[in-house]
């Protein structure tokens, strides 16, 4: 593989790792170094790449690893593991601004109280548009398993919302 | 998309039933400000999901990873390169030493020869010459006979293994 292949086949991919690395380390600098280390790593073995049956499924799995070690690592040192990626303001008024940031850290909120596999699954489906298929290959899960999982979260997260509905 | 048609799509993403497609459907609909109460109360949800989306990775981290493999992919041309030329090197060797052992044994052969005196087995009566010769021819065709017999016998000796074989 030459320098233009790796740019074209393997570049591209840039985007669906950085996501698995943010939803694991909740940290976008960290998630970029991630994706950095995995596509060197991918770079320096491009010459067994012919032996990989699925290179975007052997590179999900780099970026889940790393980002764990990463994870693991900051736990080690104390820094805890922050999970308040997204916060971001977009376009509304102050009002609707703080508004929205109630709702948004209530959704939050229930999603970090979900079991890490059935959030994963979730989060990589309803935010970052993976098919069922590339969870699977990602979180190395069968296929049915992420589909119960996502089946599972949602329902938990409807029965709280309409359980928080009743207490208001 | 009627406020119908949004409450069934709901119900369809709560069980685990919609596409792809259909869940972006669904996150453009709750963008909508006119949803009934029962919908609104979803929202939330929605909006968290359209905005905890990652960003991209821009230009600025192409720039900085292909600057960190370009120096190693002049590396491994230069690697690859010395190589080449080891590799030149050794064929060069393997070619000499091939020679080198070719000559040396030559003369070894020569030496052999040359030390046999040949001039003491030399036959000059020409009656014995024709009788050794008949006797070497005659012994040649012995052989020859034998063999054929020995094949033939090998060959029927087959013939029956498969003709076994197939009954």
């Amino acid at each position: 593989m030459n320098l233009e292949t790796f740019k074209s086949d393997i570049l591209p991919i840039k985007t669906k790792l950085y996501r698995v690395a943010l939803r694991i380390t909740g940290n976008p600098q960290e998630a970029e170094d991630v994706v950095q280390e995995t596509l060197i790593k991918v770079w320096e073995q491009r010459q067994e790449l012919s032996t990989v049956r699925n290179i975007e499924a052997w590179c999900m799995q780099l970026t889940k690893n790393r980002s764990i070690d990463k994870r693991r690592l900051r736990f080690n040192q104390n820094e805890g593991l922050d999970g308040a990626y997204g916060l971001s303001s977009s376009a509304h008024t102050p009002d609707q601004q703080a508004e929205l940031s109630d709702s948004y850290l209530q959704i939050q909120k229930l999603m970090q109280e979900l079991p890490e596999n059935q959030r994963m699954a979730m989060q990589l489906r309803d935010v970052d548009g993976f098919t069922y298929q590339e969870i699977s290959d990602t979180l190395e899960m069968p296929l049915a398993q992420v589909k119960t999982n996502i089946f599972r979260a949602r329902k938990s997260i409807r029965n709280k919302l309409t359980a928080l509905w009743t207490t208001n | 998309m009627d406020h119908q048609l949004i409450r069934q799509l709901l119900d369809r993403y709560f069980e685990g039933q919609t596409s792809l497609e259909e869940e972006a459907q669904l996150r453009r609909a709750f963008q909508r400000k006119d949803l009934p109460g029962d919908l609104k109360g979803y929202r939330p949800l929605f909006d968290y999901l359209e905005q905890n989306a990652a960003p991209e990775l821009g230009d600025a981290f192409d720039a900085k990873l292909l600057a960190e493999l370009q120096p190693q992919e002049a590396k491994v041309r230069h690697l690859s390169a010395r190589t080449w030329v080891l590799r030149i090197a050794a064929a060069v060797a393997l070619a000499i030493g091939a020679f080198w052992m070719y000559e040396g044994y030559q003369p070894a052969q020569h030496q052999e020869v040359a030390g046999v005196d040949w001039s003491k087995y030399e036959v000059e009566d020409p009656k014995q010459a024709f009788a050794i010769t008949s006797s070497a021819l005659k012994r040649a065709s012995l052989e020859l006979n034998q063999g054929t017999d020995v094949a033939a016998q090998g060959f029927e000796r087959n013939l029956k293994e498969i003709s076994r074989f197939f009954e």
